[in-house]
């Protein structure tokens, strides 16, 4: 089996970037000099996967103040009012008010990335290394305020698709970026209509062959839920589940075997949650384990939810911690195996 | 209802939930502070003359309760995460938006170093025209669930030594004379299975206290809560209704004999409420709780308006009660007293 190392979703902001950001929200930065700003950050977070050997990535997301804005401010049909917990964290976020049916005219999130992209590849790093990162259809309708005379959940769920993620998708594509990252801690935290929302990713993944779609499940664990979609993926090779196993004690390591055998997964082995720093003996041991059940096929290991919920520093040292730990189980794993890789 | 401390104040008492927008000579003066411009001594004359002008707008206002606006801490778990022994520091994370905070971690065996906001109290006591003041203190479950923990084998371990922790800042507080301590715990209802042992923790730092305390709890489920305001050894809860619109204002009937600190001012808008709207809240209110069980306040902290908005809010808030008062007052009800 193939180990890659994965990031995924919002890096801490550094402190300079949000002061240069409030800087500018007071008038006392132009709109050029910030971007020069971004440019700078964004171009120091790829060196640092690139240094780190990171296999694929986001941006940083570092212009996004969550997972949803700035997107959600592009989708006609919503307000955004108030502040939402993003469930159990002291984080809050603009919650989404769904005041009409949506529509979605400009990919707000691919042409933020499309600016990155052209930092990346003035870099050596090509597109199809970086992800885009958006809400997934359920996460989306669990954190919106949405009005039962407008929408269903499953309604807006599918209209969400249809309209948002597509437009994304097929401009993500132009752009050359194939990995679409899907923020779903929902499906993981609340009960889900798993039956539905399998159809719509097995829909999305069909009519977009051409893209890897990445279901990021996080602040829990479901095996339910991680079951149907591993089963999903592999069906439908473009669709790959990440598995959160560091909010369960124990973590359930078995079942992750029995999840491995099924298909490709990301495993979520470090907490971004947390500053204590994890046991890497014993990870590499897990990983070990569970990589060595298949000959074939692709295993990731990444952190579980964005790492900006640690300090700058501490995101750092756990980016470290996973490449120490992929570095070790590559080389016990490619050591005993005949197609062992550099 | 709880007993009598001696002091009368109007029906339908003002105040507020803790901390006010800093001044900008005051943030100034911080800066300067930070990178080694002036010493401690000039800082700690800033920050009292910034207490007593807030102490000073507040009264102006017509605020009856008044805080210092919280203008020596930058933020309410890391102020006193860094007096408290055994947190460390590696810097900010974020809140929402572009707003951030040093989140602490808990790195070693926590002690109590010494009194953490005793002169704080000791100054506002000082520079306050009113018979009461409130002095805010983060509780011990908001601390440890903004914190990492790197030492304690559980969080609840972490919560219970918290408790004794600000346990002996309240008492050194009832002894030195405060009349009305709030705690703040507006991470109370965040991890709902965790709810049964926070309320027995936090119920620690109530023990051998007399004096009022409130429980302020905010952007919160008050559904969950309200099942424990009976167990809550608060006198007052302190929440926050105008943000919501004033949906779950009938937990408010499950209060028993306690008393409700309403929220009538949205913090996180720009927008100032008119008195009117500030009026009918109490009114409303009354449908679920006796008017001498109401207080009347902001949802939460004013630091993140624009002071001269913050300001203008806390007189629509005074303009509203006085309206709501003037019923009760033709009815011969024009004072309340302070309950512990």
């Amino acid at each position: 089996m193939e180990v890659y190392l994965m990031q995924h979703g919002i890096y801490p902001r550094p402190r300079g970037l949000a002061k240069a950001i409030s800087r500018y929200i007071s008038g006392k930065l132009s709109r050029e000099d910030l971007e020069k700003i971004y440019a700078r950050y964004i171009e120091k977070f790829f060196k640092y996967m690139l240094n780190l050997g990171y296999d694929r990535f986001s941006d940083g997301m570092l212009r996004w103040d969550d997972i949803f804005n700035p997107m959600i401010s592009g989708i006609e049909g919503v307000e955004i009012n108030g502040l939402r917990r993003f469930y159990d964290n002291n984080y809050f976020f603009k919650q989404p008010i769904i005041k009409n049916k949506i529509n979605y005219r400009e990919a707000i999130a691919s042409m933020l990335l499309e600016k990155s992209i052209e930092i990346a590849k003035k870099m050596g790093i090509t597109s199809d290394r970086v992800a885009l990162s958006i809400p997934g259809p359920f996460t989306m309708a669990t954190n919106s305020l949405l009005d039962q005379n407008i929408y269903s959940i499953e309604e807006f769920m599918r209209d969400y698709v249809e309209k948002v993620i597509f437009l994304e998708v097929e401009k993500s594509l132009k752009i050359g970026v194939k990995n679409i990252d899907l923020h779903e801690p929902s499906l993981v935290v609340y009960e889900a209509p798993l039956n539905y929302i399998e159809n719509i990713y097995r829909e999305l993944s069909e009519k977009f062959p051409n893209s890897r779609f990445w279901i990021i499940t996080y602040f829990g664990y479901k095996w339910e839920v991680l079951q149907t979609f591993t089963r999903l993926a592999s069906k439908n090779g473009n669709i790959f589940c990440t598995v959160d196993v560091t909010e369960v004690s124990p973590p359930p390591w078995n079942r992750i075997i029995d999840l491995v055998s099924m298909g490709d997964l990301a495993l979520a082995v470090v907490n971004a949650r947390t500053t204590k720093m994890e046991n890497y003996k014993d990870l590499v041991y897990r990983i070990l384990e569970i990589a060595r059940r298949r000959d074939s096929g692709e295993l990731y290991i990444t952190h579980n939810t964005s790492l900006e919920f640690l300090p700058e520093v501490v995101a750092m040292k756990k980016l470290r911690l996973l490449r120490r730990i992929a570095k070790s189980v590559r080389e016990k794993l490619y050591s005993r195996t005949p197609h062992s890789k550099e | 209802m709880g007993r009598s401390l001696g002091i009368e104040l109007p029906i339908f008492p003002t105040s507020v939930i803790g901390s006010y927008p800093r001044p900008r000579w005051l943030r100034n003066m911080i800066r300067q502070w930070s990178l080694g411009r002036v010493d401690d001594k000039a800082l700690e004359e800033a920050f009292n003359d910034a207490v007593k002008i807030i102490v000073c707008e507040q009264e102006e206002a017509g605020v009856d309760i008044p805080s210092d606006g919280e203008m020596r801490r930058d933020e309410m778990v890391e102020y006193f995460a860094a007096r408290i022994d055994g947190f460390k520091f590696y810097g900010p994370v974020r809140v929402w938006g572009n707003n951030f905070f040093n989140k602490p971690a808990v790195a070693s065996k926590l002690g109590y170093r010494e009194p953490i906001v005793l002169r704080e109290y000791q100054f506002l006591r000082s520079v306050s025209r009113r018979s009461v003041v409130k002095v805010t203190i983060t509780g011990p479950y908001t601390i440890a669930d903004w914190s990492f923990n790197e030492y304690y084998s559980s969080k609840e371990e972490l919560v219970f030594e918290l408790a004794k922790i600000i346990n002996r800042e309240i008492l050194a507080l009832q002894e030195a004379g405060a009349l009305f301590i709030q705690v703040d715990e507006p991470a109370l209802t965040t991890h709902p299975e965790e709810m049964e042992w926070a309320v027995e923790a936090i119920n620690e730092v109530t023990r051998g206290v007399n004096i009022k305390l409130g429980l302020h709890v905010c952007y919160s489920d008050y559904e969950l809560l309200s099942k424990y305001f009976e167990k809550l050894a608060f006198s007052q809860f302190a929440l926050e209704f105008a943000n919501r619109g004033y949906r779950d204002l009938h937990v408010l009937s499950k209060l028993g004999d306690k008393e409700i600190g309403l929220g009538v001012i949205d913090v996180h808008s720009r927008v100032i409420e008119d008195p009117t709207s500030v009026a009918r809240a109490i009114e409303k209110a009354t449908k679920y709780i006796e008017p001498d069980k109401i207080y009347v306040n902001p949802d939460c902290g004013l630091k993140l308006l624009p002071r001269d908005i913050a300001r203008k809010k806390l007189e629509v808030m005074v303009l509203g009660t006085n309206i709501a008062r003037k019923e009760y007052i033709t009815r011969g009800i024009s004072k309340i007293e302070l309950r512990g």
